[in-house]
């Protein structure tokens, strides 16, 4: 079988000379293979393709010369020794007549290389059926998955949350060659068809001429745009995608393993919620037994919270426990201290809705949503005239914009690491061995104003540790710290449209360091409740009135 | 120094976000302060050839920036001798973004490309230009050229600042395969520019003067391969900034009279210098220079240098001014920074033979993927042909991509396991 990553590969040519394609699917545990035969800092595809041909003892291959990496996944493998038939194609930037004939002579080398590598021969019959019958689907509502590669993993996963048909526009997808008019019994003259074809595709980014790329997303209903940390070229697409587009767009970054499973789910779903394309949409059942009580629990990767409401959505019960080491046991235990609180026992219940990274896996509840819509619920409730929620959470920072009614116009979330985030806040505080809650008094008595440069957690903790041994004041240091998570969390705010009317919610609105350093890069106050850390248990609360009182 | 240069990178940055026409004559004040004391205080440990090459390139920079309006910005693999011929200056955007590194600007630069939706991840010479153009500090020039080589940022910066300002750019695409029929490919579309350009400019090619360029890159080019021949014996204390410089002549001030100059001078400096001592070392890509542990430790010193940059030995081919256009395209095509990078790595294995070096530091500059990704293997093949190598991650633009310290282990470790090595 020869595996093949790039949709400018010339499958249809390879299976008339006799041979069997697989698209490679690559989804590795880890980069332990990839990082010590390359470099950490490759994209996580390319790094991913090194992976699965150590793994699964890949032997055959064939890549293009699309980008920076894998031209060196080439080199890597080609010096491994383990390959039978590794062949980089050439494919020229431009799509002119020249190039049309110098990609032909590539095509024909390849050709003559598999020829002489199998002992197979052209076989016009089979260069008919190469091809498929599929042509894209037109004139249907849509989501529109772009960017990175994405594979069969990605794919699915977005396929699971929404309702409507996905259209692998990513760099591996969007592959549709019309089937040849005629037999073609000469593979020269084949090959003159073909290679005009193969070039004719939607362009990818690397192409110079990618206008064609900009109509990809024609009537979609939504964007899902995925990037990856060190490729280039979509990251650059998306920047352009994100200002010229008026259609609800999400942005999600993968490293091509299923490592960041969770997180994605979130977004995805929110998404699907935020655009009203979720998947099989249950109305949640109406208990009619008079008494009406709804209880949100929000499950997050440090603190489980729950918040129990009466029908006039006044707060009768309220507790957050630490998460602990499973999701359902923070939530029964948090759950039955509001209960405790609020008088009540769980029968009495009329709904339970869970939201939070454990949302799903609480093994009761009526319903899940995800933490975006609740947040933004319980923002709308804790201020009516809150307009954009910025939450920073222990795993998470997100910045919802919401309208006037606490619904969601649009959201970012931080990428993969933990920048700026609690998780990060912690790490630091670890460093300095400050509690921290002993963190945020102290970065508000700073005297001199320290710069973090680097974000990354990891390198920012070797500054700190640089820092402590320059004997620089612990206030200023944190006070350093704080701007650095300021300024990630105001780029995230910008990048989603913030507008007046700032909340501020998560435990770390707690951190009054942390709330004065933002306020300053926004040059703004943010309004913080005294409940802000309860705010997506709140939202569930009324998520789960809401749909009993309809 | 380093304090006033901080404090002006700092006020550069401030001013740029509401002036940034303000900040580019800052910018060019600043240059222009610095190129008075390259003339009247140059650094006396330099050698004649190297005070006059900091001061060819830094007056190349300070023109440009002064006439970005009328400058064709371009990338710095493109061969300049067309550009030179019709009298247009060339503003070498991966220049630029070293200028603003070694002024201490670059943060604000990075700043403004990164909210502009760059990714962080993107090579950080890329980042400044582009943050340059949307912040306003660059202005539109006239037109762009650019290759398809060394790496894929080429592909997209200038497309990306060809769109932004809308001006037209010619795109230039080297074929990775090193063949003659890949230079013919390449010549054609030099012939191409050449056309673009009269378009643009409403000015018509003396073919006598491409050619005169082209001679004068034939003789540069001997030049320079008789340095690394020179090189092999002697010591010529140098400073890391000057091999950076030297990449400047070594590719778009190719084919000046200034380059051809300095080629010259380089040769008779070495021709009297003292025989060889210490350390000698190979950097392969771009140099921090600015790095206060690398300055410290590789500057001036006779215990250990750099001895070449393989930046600068990359393009040196057959050049024949009567086929200006296939010397030109020879000359990328078989660039040793394009196609696999066996190239690169079997030229430096060769180039250390030819200098006789010790020991080889692969630099990974943050966001080269082509660099990068070819790590391991170039550590593999040199260390099998006698050459230990160190494979060094930073950034040679921006300075909060690095650690001083972590640098500093990793270099005096690797000089001290150098050293052990030589007793």
């Amino acid at each position: 079988m020869i595996y093949y990553v790039c949709k400018y590969t010339p499958i249809e040519l390879i299976e008339a000379l006799g041979g069997k394609c697989a698209k490679m699917e690559p989804l590795p545990d880890n980069f332990d293979t990839a990082d010590s035969l390359g470099h950490p800092n490759m994209c996580g595809y390319g790094k991913a393709v090194i992976e699965e041909v150590y793994s699964k003892n890949i032997t055959e291959l064939i890549l293009v010369d699309c980008c920076d990496v894998i031209r060196r996944v080439y080199d890597i493998l080609a010096a491994s020794g383990k390959m039978k038939f590794l062949y980089l194609l050439e494919l020229p930037h431009k799509n002119g007549s020249t190039e049309v004939k110098l990609f032909s002579k590539a095509l024909k080398k390849l050709a003559d290389a598999c020829s002489v590598y199998s002992g197979s021969k052209f076989d016009a019959d089979l260069a008919v059926n190469a091809f498929k019958e599929e042509t894209k689907p037109e004139n249907e509502k849509y989501i529109s998955l772009m960017g990175a590669h994405g594979g069969k993993f990605l794919y699915n996963a977005v396929d699971e949350k929404f309702g409507l048909p996905i259209h692998d526009d990513t760099c591996t997808g969007n592959r549709y060659l019309p089937k040849p008019d005629k037999k073609y019994t000469d593979i020269n003259e084949f090959i003159g068809y073909y290679a005009e074809k193969l070039l004719d595709q939607t362009p990818c980014m690397r192409m110079l001429d990618n206008k064609k790329r900009k109509r990809l997303a024609d009537g979609a209903v939504g964007i899902i745009y995925h990037t990856m940390k060190f490729c280039d070229y979509y990251s650059f697409e998306y920047m352009g995608v994100k200002s010229n587009t008026d259609t609800p767009l999400l942005k999600i970054e993968t490293d091509c393993t299923s490592q960041s499973e969770g997180q994605l789910s979130t977004r995805l779903e929110a998404f699907a919620e935020t655009i009203g394309a979720v998947k099989n949409e249950e109305k949640i059942k109406m208990r009619t037994d008079g008494k009406l009580y709804s209880a949100g629990i929000d499950s997050g990767s440090t603190s489980t919270d729950a918040v129990i409401m009466d029908k006039d959505k006044n707060i009768i019960g309220k507790a957050i426990v630490a998460t602990g080491a499973g999701a359902t046991n923070g939530a029964k235990k948090a759950l039955s201290q509001a209960l405790e609180q609020a008088g009540l026992t769980e029968d009495e219940l009329t709904m339970v809705v869970t939201t939070g990274y454990g949302r799903e896996n609480i093994g009761f509840g009526n319903s899940s949503v995800t933490e975006i819509t609740c947040h933004a619920k319980g923002a709308h409730f804790l201020d009516p005239s809150a307009r954009t929620v910025i939450d920073i959470g222990g795993q998470d920072s997100k910045v919802i914009r919401i309208d006037d009614s606490g619904a969601v116009v649009s959201f970012v979330m931080n990428d993969k690491c933990a920048a700026g985030t609690g998780r990060f806040l912690d790490m630091m505080a670890r460093t300095m061995e400050l509690s921290l809650d002993e963190m945020g008094e102290l970065g508000l008595k700073w005297k001199s104003d320290v710069t973090i440069s680097n974000m990354c957690t990891v390198f920012a903790e070797s500054e700190v540790v640089s820092l402590v041994a320059q004997d620089t004041p612990p206030e200023d240091i944190i006070h350093g710290l704080n701007k650095s998570v300021a300024g990630k969390t105001v780029s995230l705010v910008k990048r989603v449209g913030g507008e007046s009317g700032y909340i501020m919610t998560g435990g770390v609105a707690k951190n009054r360091g942390i709330v004065a350093a933002i306020e300053e890069k926004l040059g703004e106050k943010l309004f913080i409740s005294e409940d802000a850390q309860l705010c997506g248990a709140i939202g569930a609360a009324l998520i789960g009135m809401e749909s009993v009182a309809e | 120094m380093a304090d006033i240069i901080t404090k002006f990178g700092q006020y550069v940055n401030k001013e740029m976000l509401n002036h940034p026409d303000r900040a580019r004559k800052e910018l060019i004040f600043g240059f222009s302060a610095f190129n008075l004391k390259l003339k009247y205080s140059p650094d006396k440990e330099l050698s004649p050839a190297r005070k006059y090459l900091a001061q060819v390139c830094m007056k190349a920079h300070i023109d440009s920036l002064k006439n970005v309006e009328n400058a064709a910005l371009i990338s710095i693999f493109l061969p300049c001798e067309i550009l030179q011929s019709f009298g247009i200056t060339p503003f070498f955007a991966e220049g630029f973004s070293g200028y603003i590194t070694g002024a201490y600007a670059e943060k604000g630069f990075i700043e403004a490309a990164e909210a502009a939706g760059i990714a962080e991840t993107y090579c950080s010479y890329h980042k400044t230009i582009m943050g340059a153009a949307f912040s306003g500090v660059l202005p539109k020039p006239k037109f762009i050229i650019n290759t398809s080589i060394a790496c894929d940022a080429n592909n997209l910066t200038f497309r990306a600042l060809s769109e932004y300002f809308d001006v037209p750019q010619f795109y230039i695409d080297i074929p990775p395969e090193q063949s003659e029929e890949s230079v013919e490919y390449v010549a054609d579309q030099l012939r191409d520019m050449v056309k673009f350009i009269e378009e643009q400019t409403g000015k018509t090619l003396d073919e006598s003067r491409l050619k005169a360029a082209v001679s004068r890159t034939a003789q540069s080019l001997k030049n320079m391969d008789e340095s690394f021949r020179l090189k092999k014996n002697v010591c010529s204390l140098n400073d890391i900034t000057s091999e950076m410089y030297e990449v400047f002549m070594t590719h778009p001030l190719l084919g000046t009279e200034e380059m051809l100059k300095y080629s010259g001078m380089l040769v008779d400096d070495l021709k009297k210098a003292p025989p060889k001592k210490g350390i000698r070392l190979l950097w392969m890509h771009t140099i921090p220079y600015f790095q206060e542990p690398l300055r410290e430790r590789l500057n001036f010193n006779e215990k250990c240098q750099i001895i070449a940059c393989d930046m600068n030995f990359e393009n040196i081919v057959e050049t024949d001014p009567e086929k200006p256009y296939e010397s030109m395209a020879r000359r990328i095509v078989m660039s040793r920074f394009n196609g696999s990078s066996d190239n690169r790595i079997n030229k430096a294995i060769e180039m250390s033979k030819l200098m006789d070096i010790d020991g080889v530091i692969y630099f990974c500059h943050w966001g080269c993927k082509q660099t990068m990704g070819a790590a391991v293997n170039a550590k593999k093949a040199l260390e099998k042909a006698g050459f230990p190598t160190l494979i060094l991650n930073g950034d040679g633009a921006d300075r909060s991509n690095t650690s001083d310290g972590q640098v500093l282990t990793r270099l005096d470790a690797f000089i001290e396991m150098l050293e052990d090595m030589k007793k």
